[in-house]
């Protein structure tokens, strides 16, 4: 037998042998089952709505605030410099630039837990990096910085510089919020050029 | 003899591809479906079960076995009503979850839902297509959590509605 019939029958067989493989996602960053529960019971994946309230209040290009709600929901209202990618596109090719890249982290909320946690959970198995939770969602922005008011009778520096964080956001939340959607943008820029002014720097 | 030592070259490299295909398939640390499969699977939200949904299920005397997901410590302070503690990490190990066993469901609670959800989404993609979450606060695992009259809405429901700034959209008073 010549060598190139032997070389044709093994290329054959491996052909074969590929063709009966299930199709697998590129596994290149992907964990193991036991490795991403344990990665998911890490709490430093989960942010408090607090951490999340800094963010939003000093503007913080390196977080991306993604809002997994329905488009409707989003439009209703949304954390001030979200994005909407609705839960039901989250895997769509559409969106993958969002999802998997290293320069900003992203971080995930719905109204409550459930959703933002799967998406997150999906995206690890899928060994995208630089996903984290808002901690409670929606329902917890509220409770924590929309309705929370300090009650005691001396306040710490340290409650004080929380509160006002709160404040600041509840702030930011309502104006843009009660804007109609066409003037929503152009409040966001011209925040920013007068805020640029006041520190002194250039537009 | 020849021919058969050609054969032999061709033969065995395929045969031990094909030994290492099957060693892998049986690894049993390895996932069933992809994320886009259970993706799929999780926006049908049967997963999901409120209270009243399990309170109904569990009547109808179909066998739903409750699984608290937290500490030890915690489990025995208070639990679920024949709820059996199982903490995640042991779970792959656990003989008491059977895999798509029929007619025999689990239904996970822990402290909070996210840990709950994680749980979920990571054994619906090793293949188990029997479990489910229990919607509940982690504040209301009480022993008499069955029994009362009053449930909180479900986690996803947002329980809050916006209030516009009247003085930025005054048309909002008329």
């Amino acid at each position: 037998m010549s060598p190139r019939i032997k070389i044709s029958i093994l290329l054959v067989g491996l052909g074969l042998i590929t063709a009966f493989v299930p199709f697998k996602q590129n596994k290149a960053n992907q964990l193991k089952p036991d490795e991403l529960l344990e990665k998911a019971m890490d709490e430093q994946y989960m942010f408090y709505v607090d951490k999340v309230a800094r963010y939003v209040v000093d503007e913080d290009s390196s977080v991306l605030i993604i809002d997994l709600r329905t488009p409707q929901e989003y439009k209703a209202f949304n954390i001030p410099g979200s994005i909407n990618i609705p839960y039901k596109d989250l895997l769509h090719r559409d969106f993958g630039g969002y999802l998997d890249q290293h320069k900003v982290k992203n971080i995930f909320y719905s109204n409550g837990d459930i959703l933002a946690t799967q998406a997150w959970t999906l995206c690890s198995r899928m060994g995208y990096k630089n996903n984290f939770v808002m901690q409670g969602g929606m329902n917890e922005w509220y409770n924590t910085v929309m309705n929370s008011n300090f009650s005691g009778e001396r306040i710490s520096a340290r409650e004080n510089a929380l509160f006002e964080t709160r404040f600041k956001a509840r702030k930011l939340f309502t104006e843009i919020n009660s804007l109609p959607d066409s003037l929503k943008v152009k409040f966001v820029e011209a925040k920013r050029k007068k805020e640029m002014k006041l520190d002194g720097g250039c537009e | 003899m020849k021919l058969k030592k050609g054969l032999f070259l061709i033969i065995a490299p395929v045969i031990i591809i094909l030994i290492l295909l099957i060693i892998k398939s049986l690894d049993k640390d390895s996932f069933e479906l992809s994320a886009k499969d259970v993706h799929q699977i999780s926006l049908e939200q049967k997963h999901i079960l409120s209270v009243e949904d399990y309170k109904h299920k569990k009547y109808s005397k179909e066998n739903f076995v409750l699984i608290d997901l937290r500490s030890k410590g915690e489990y025995e302070s208070e639990h679920l009503d024949g709820a059996i503690n199982i903490e995640p990490v042991a779970l792959f190990k656990n003989a008491d979850i059977e895999q798509n066993k029929s007619g025999v469901y689990y239904v996970f609670y822990s402290e909070n839902l996210a840990k709950t959800t994680k749980t979920w989404t990571i054994l619906s993609q090793i293949g188990y297509n029997n479990i489910y979450i229990l919607d509940v606060p982690g504040e209301l695992i009480t022993e008499d959590l069955f029994v009362k009259d009053s449930l909180p809405l479900g986690n996803e429901v947002l329980k809050y509605k916006f209030q516009p700034d009247t003085l930025i959209r005054p048309e909002i008073n008329n």
